[in-house]
């Protein structure tokens, strides 16, 4: 007990104390640190996986008979069907906080000449935004996910990226 | 004073070593915990992949068969690799069949754009796994319109430190028998028509039998294709030593579809028509004007 009492011994009570506290302190914030950047992986994947469901949902419709793909080719390369205004009643239910939106993303890039003989297509001639109807500031859309529709064949174009953007 | 302190200093360093042994147990279970939900989060990431391919392909795999069988029957089945004018085969000469292997053909440009989709899908935000696609082989089920592309090898997806998702590599289309069938049709007209010729003793025999003809397979084809048939000019030396062309062209006339039109460079919907020619008569010392047509570059 001398051991203990001798409070200028190398290992008194005080110091005994201080080294538990730096202990724990050394091995909590390593700990919460990790969970904390752990949290914030899964949150991020979570919100990526929630972006790419709701993109899987999307093209997994149909639509009078035709599939998603297939109606968004047409729209991208002939505007058939013109109206793709349906879809946001599809992403009402898919996107549980309302708050999405879809688009093209290259769509401001429409058509660049390369040569004089050939045209390089770098976005399909038609374009595609659809908004979901909350627009407070609380609807700011934070994850992503990115598909590329087929697009009905053209040498130049193949695919169309289709982004979806929600919260 | 002092004396009291050494059991509850025992006390302390005893509930220190079990929070310690507590918290340790506890971070590597959260460890463990989380690791295991990161890489179920990333399975679930690569299913999503595979979930989006498998929707894809069958959007390609009808888009590469318009394509394709546009392209083929435009060309006769295959003007390439055949006898031919303007891209155009002769698919009889003189009672010789020339008919190019269609079937092979139009399977060999359906594979080729096929590719070149499967290609370009690869390439979206929702995996980066690598995503291996297999060799695919083409099955046309002409009778009931299926179209089915399948391999030996499954769809893979796989990051190497995890897991390989596998999925099925087998799928299927329903197209249209008439539009699949459009080769066979023109096979049967060829055939109808060379022998009808082989019988006759002179041009305008053949002529005036050409037209019989005509109005048979257009009965016999109504509400399913056109059939236009266009005689050309006697080239022999004589009405009964005669020697002609003749311009066969099937179209599918149930629907138009999405497709690209090399020699106009754009995309239209159009119906898929099927032009060859046929050359005959008595007159064999006639050849028929071939010239060269080169490949359309995918």
């Amino acid at each position: 007990m001398r051991f203990f009492k001798n409070k200028k011994g190398i290992f008194g009570l005080d110091d005994f104390l201080a080294l538990t506290a730096i202990s724990a302190l050394l091995v909590l914030i390593p700990f919460f640190t990790l969970k904390y950047h752990v949290n914030n992986v899964l949150q991020f994947e979570n919100k990526y996986n929630t972006a790419d469901l709701a993109m899987l949902a999307l093209i997994s419709m149909k639509s009078d008979g035709s599939d998603m793909p297939t109606l968004l080719g047409g729209h991208f390369i002939y505007n058939s069907p013109s109206d793709l205004s349906f879809l946001k009643k599809y992403l009402d239910d898919f996107v549980p906080s309302k708050c999405y939106e879809l688009q093209t993303p290259d769509a401001s890039n429409t058509v660049t000449s390369t040569s004089e003989t050939q045209t390089q297509i770098s976005t399909a001639p038609y374009s595609l935004l659809i908004k979901s109807t909350v627009s407070d500031n609380s609807c700011t859309p934070d994850s992503t996910s990115t598909v590329n529709i087929v697009l009905p064949y053209n040498p130049q174009k193949l695919t169309q990226k289709l982004e979806l953007r929600i919260s | 004073m002092n004396k009291g302190i050494g059991p509850l200093i025992i006390l302390v360093i005893i509930g220190a070593i079990a929070l310690y042994g507590v918290l340790c147990a506890y971070i590597f279970g959260r460890t463990i915990v989380d690791q295991q939900a990161q890489i179920e989060s990333s399975v679930i990431t690569t299913i999503n992949k595979m979930e989006y391919i498998k929707r894809e392909i069958p959007a390609a795999m009808r888009y590469s068969f318009y394509q394709s069988i546009y392209d083929v029957a435009n060309r006769g089945g295959g003007a390439s690799s055949s006898s031919s004018y303007n891209c155009i085969p002769y698919w009889n000469i003189f009672g010789q069949d020339t008919i190019p292997n269609y079937q092979e053909n139009s399977d060999k440009v359906f594979l080729t754009i096929f590719s070149k989709y499967l290609s370009s899908m690869s390439d979206s935000s929702m995996s980066d796994s690598t995503i291996s696609l297999p060799n695919f082989q083409v099955n046309k089920g002409v009778a009931a319109g299926k179209l089915t592309v399948s391999s030996n090898e499954p769809l893979m997806i796989a990051n190497p430190e995890f897991y390989t998702v596998k999925d099925s590599s087998t799928f299927s289309i329903d197209v249209s028998p008439d539009t699949i069938g459009i080769f066979d049709a023109g096979k049967d007209a060829a055939n109808q028509l060379t022998e009808t010729i082989s019988k006759s003793s002179s041009y305008s025999d053949a002529l005036s039998e050409v037209i019989n003809l005509q109005s048979s397979l257009d009965t016999k084809y109504s509400g399913h294709y056109n059939i236009i048939i266009q005689p050309e000019g006697n080239l022999g030396n004589g009405s009964s030593k005669f020697a002609f062309r003749i311009r066969v062209i099937i179209v599918d006339t149930n629907d138009k579809y999405p497709i690209y039109d090399f020699s106009e460079n754009k995309n239209d919907y159009k119906n898929v028509a099927l032009s060859f020619y046929l050359f005959e008569g008595t007159d064999s010392s006639i050849h028929p004007q071939i010239n060269s047509c080169s490949p359309i570059n995918y």
